[in-house]
């Protein structure tokens, strides 16, 4: 175990490389690590699992706990918050309904994107392979269960690193972790009780709320999606590997003439969204960088327009899309 | 060290992980948060579900708890918001925030006995424990009698009990430690009897 | 034991109350005879109650829930604030670490802070505003690949974040 742990350690301390030198026998590693990230992304959504998991970005922590299953070619999902303000999701397919008892607000919205296409696309598997270098590490365990680990090493400091950690067994993510680029964690999340398979009962997938919510504020955020095609912004020059995936107009609700072009860029794994809105005129727009939890945000005017870029990538690759981005035909 | 600060160390120690010191909490202040419940939930079985619930609620909302009120304060608000919800989920009128919101009500204590537990078994074992404790109670020499009613009836610091008492702080502390063990020695084989003997 | 029965009354001196209350977390034993007492302060005010089987549903609840583990507040991080970095600052790449305060806390949010080191003057221009990064959030998570991979962390890395969180 602690020499498990040591070399783990190593991994860690190495300088350059993110995860240290590696003896690889190239092509082979990469297609059965690659294979791995598939098992990953179907496993969560195909089987029927129960557990508790830790979230901690920065100062952040937060427990949860979560109840999945599959029943009939729909999937339903329980996300409960076990401190702090007692919050409960619950999804079915892509149609998420939150209840926030604390201020009686029930919010119900679309999820378009990612859930609706199975797993991971090929296209997606290719850049994640281009833009990282994925390996198999050592097995480990997580929450009584046997792990593999998997290093995806950036292959360049526009990106994070992230170890991986799945169920020999199922494939079902187990912990992962974001690493930026002075080797400090960004975020990580790990079950610290699982129990996967069994059958859950409906009960289990119901939010306690359910029945006193009718009474409560309700709130619904829509989102139009535009075609592609009439792409209205690039990013000239380059944020490497950022490809545009997504565009789209969303309306915003309350808000009078509001629309709002939100489109992703990703590297098949980390994504960033611009989202550009009209500024008020006359009003100068404040340029600047925060950050959010794991998330680098930078906002900046552009000709009539505000902007914010934001994304699970360091700073530098929010603001290098932030100061490419033109609009097409000008 | 006052009972504020009691309740303090017992919440920091939970909130470290040990839960042990959120069942001291429970030990102590489940009457008190049942007699409270009991003024807006009839049945004695489901004010004792209800109580329940709202110690798990607290337990898990206790990471949010930060000292600034006293623990039975924030208890008080998550146990009158448990009943709520209940009451509605029942479809049952919710009592109106005023009969109940008030700082006085929290401390209100109307000395009403909680309504019978309902179990025949409960009661009988209700109704044991009472007639142990005051037999117990009648038989214990004079001044460890006292010295525990004046604790525990009235309310009084050890330092005021020596005064009334006349006697020191020590013998105060002594007494009442001797009281409790000698009702806690009859208690012991009746309550070794239930059911379920591991507590 | 006569210790428990003076730690219960608020008698004991802060270091030795300190020490015995975490002496008594030792031991199932020590938490009995904490109940105990307890029980005979509740009988002799009239309430006896169902003795041990009420304790015992309780316990075998509190069994039952995964163990809080709340981090040590650290004093100085109250008030969750959003700095909003002057345009000078940016320029020379100082990144501000900062926490929205909790979405739905009225009137919680505070979109101006000091100027950071790097000096700038404090921009008057309109900073970020919270409801609307709570959108842009959102919108973002809807929409990210990697929550193919990351699952449930991109929930909570969006709409789970909460005021100030719980410091380590």
């Amino acid at each position: 175990m602690s020499l498990r742990h040591a070399a783990v350690a190593a991994l860690w301390v190495a300088v350059q490389p993110v995860f240290g030198a590696f003896a690889a026998d190239g092509g082979l590693q990469q297609t059965e690590a690659l294979a791995w990230l598939q098992r990953i992304a179907s496993a969560a959504r195909q089987l029927n699992y129960t557990g508790v998991f830790v979230y901690q970005a920065g100062e952040v922590t937060e427990t949860s706990r979560i109840v999945h299953a599959v029943d009939g070619g729909v999937e339903v999902e329980k996300l409960e918050a076990l401190d702090g303000p007692p919050r409960e999701i619950i999804r079915r397919n892509d149609e998420l309904v939150t209840y926030h008892p604390e201020t009686r607000t029930v919010r119900a919205e679309k999820r378009r994107g990612a859930r609706s296409f199975p797993a991971l696309l090929p296209e997606q598997l290719n850049s994640i392979a281009e833009h990282y270098e994925v390996r198999k590490a050592e097995v480990e365990r997580v929450a009584g269960f046997d792990a593999q680990v998997l290093l995806l090493e950036p292959r360049d400091q526009y990106r994070y690193g992230h170890k991986l950690w799945a169920d020999t067994g199922t494939g079902l993510l187990l912990k992962a972790k974001m690493i930026g680029e002075r080797h400090q964690p960004i975020e990580q999340f790990a079950f610290t009780q699982l129990a996967i398979g069994g059958a859950i009962s409906r009960k289990q997938l119901e939010s306690r709320y359910a029945l006193e919510a009718a009474g409560w504020r309700s709130e619904r955020f829509s989102s139009n999606e535009a075609s592609v095609s009439e792409p209205g912004w690039m990013i000239r020059g380059s944020a490497p590997g950022f490809r545009k995936i997504l565009e789209m107009r969303r309306s915003r609700e309350g808000v009078a003439g509001g629309s709002l072009t939100h489109i992703v860029f990703s590297d098949g794994l980390a994504s960033v969204s611009v989202f550009i809105e009209p500024a008020v005129p006359r009003q100068k727009v404040a340029e600047g960088l925060t950050q959010q939890g794991a998330i680098n945000i930078y906002y900046r005017g552009l000709g009539e327009h505000r902007v914010t870029v934001l994304g699970e990538t360091p700073a530098a690759t929010v603001k290098l899309i932030a100061n490419t981005l033109a609009q097409t035909g000008k | 060290m006052g009972d504020r600060e009691i309740d303090q160390q017992l919440v920091e120690r939970a909130q470290r992980g040990d839960k042990r010191a959120f069942e001291m909490l429970v030990v102590k202040y489940q009457r008190k948060l049942g007699r409270l419940l009991s003024r807006f939930i009839r049945d004695a079985g489901e004010v004792e579900d209800v109580t329940q619930e709202a110690f798990i609620k607290a337990y898990r909302a206790l990471p949010s708890f930060r000292g600034e009120s006293a623990f039975y304060t924030w208890l008080y608000r998550i146990g009158i918001n448990t009943a709520k919800n209940y009451l509605v989920a029942m479809g049952r009128r919710a009592p109106t925030t005023t009969e109940f919101d008030s700082e006085e009500a929290e401390n209100f204590d109307d000395g009403d006995q909680l309504r019978d537990v309902n179990t025949p078994e409960a009661e009988l074992m209700s109704k044991q424990i009472a007639t142990t404790v005051n037999e117990t109670m009648q038989a214990l020499p004079e001044e460890l009698r006292t010295a525990i009613t004046l604790r525990e009836i009235e309310g009084l610091s050890y330092e005021d009990i020596a005064t009334i008492m006349n006697c020191p702080i020590g013998t105060v502390r002594s007494r009442i430690f001797r009281a409790r063990e000698t009702i806690a020695e009859r208690l012991r084989p009746l309550l070794g009897t239930s059911k379920d003997k591991r507590w | 034991m006569e210790r428990i029965s003076a730690l219960m009354d608020g008698e004991l001196e802060g270091g030795d109350a300190a020490a015995e209350i975490k002496r008594l977390g030792t031991s199932n034993d020590h938490v009995q005879t904490w109940a105990m007492y307890h029980l005979i302060g509740d009988a002799l005010r009239g309430d006896p109650g169902g003795g041990v089987a009420t304790s015992l549903a309780m316990r075998e609840r509190l069994a039952a829930e995964p163990t809080i583990l709340a981090p040590r507040r650290s004093p100085l991080v109250r008030k969750a604030r959003l700095y909003a970095l002057s345009a000078a600052a940016s320029v020379a790449g100082v990144a501000v670490v900062g926490w929205l305060a909790y979405m739905n806390q009225p009137g919680g949010f505070d979109g101006t802070g000091p100027s950071m080191a790097g000096g700038g003057a404090q921009s008057a221009a309109l900073a970020l505003d919270e409801s609307m990064v709570r959108e842009y959030l959102l919108a973002h998570q809807q929409h990210s690949p990697s929550s193919s991979v990351q699952g449930v962390a991109t929930y909570i890395r969006t709409v789970g974040m909460r005021e100030g969180g719980t410091a380590r």
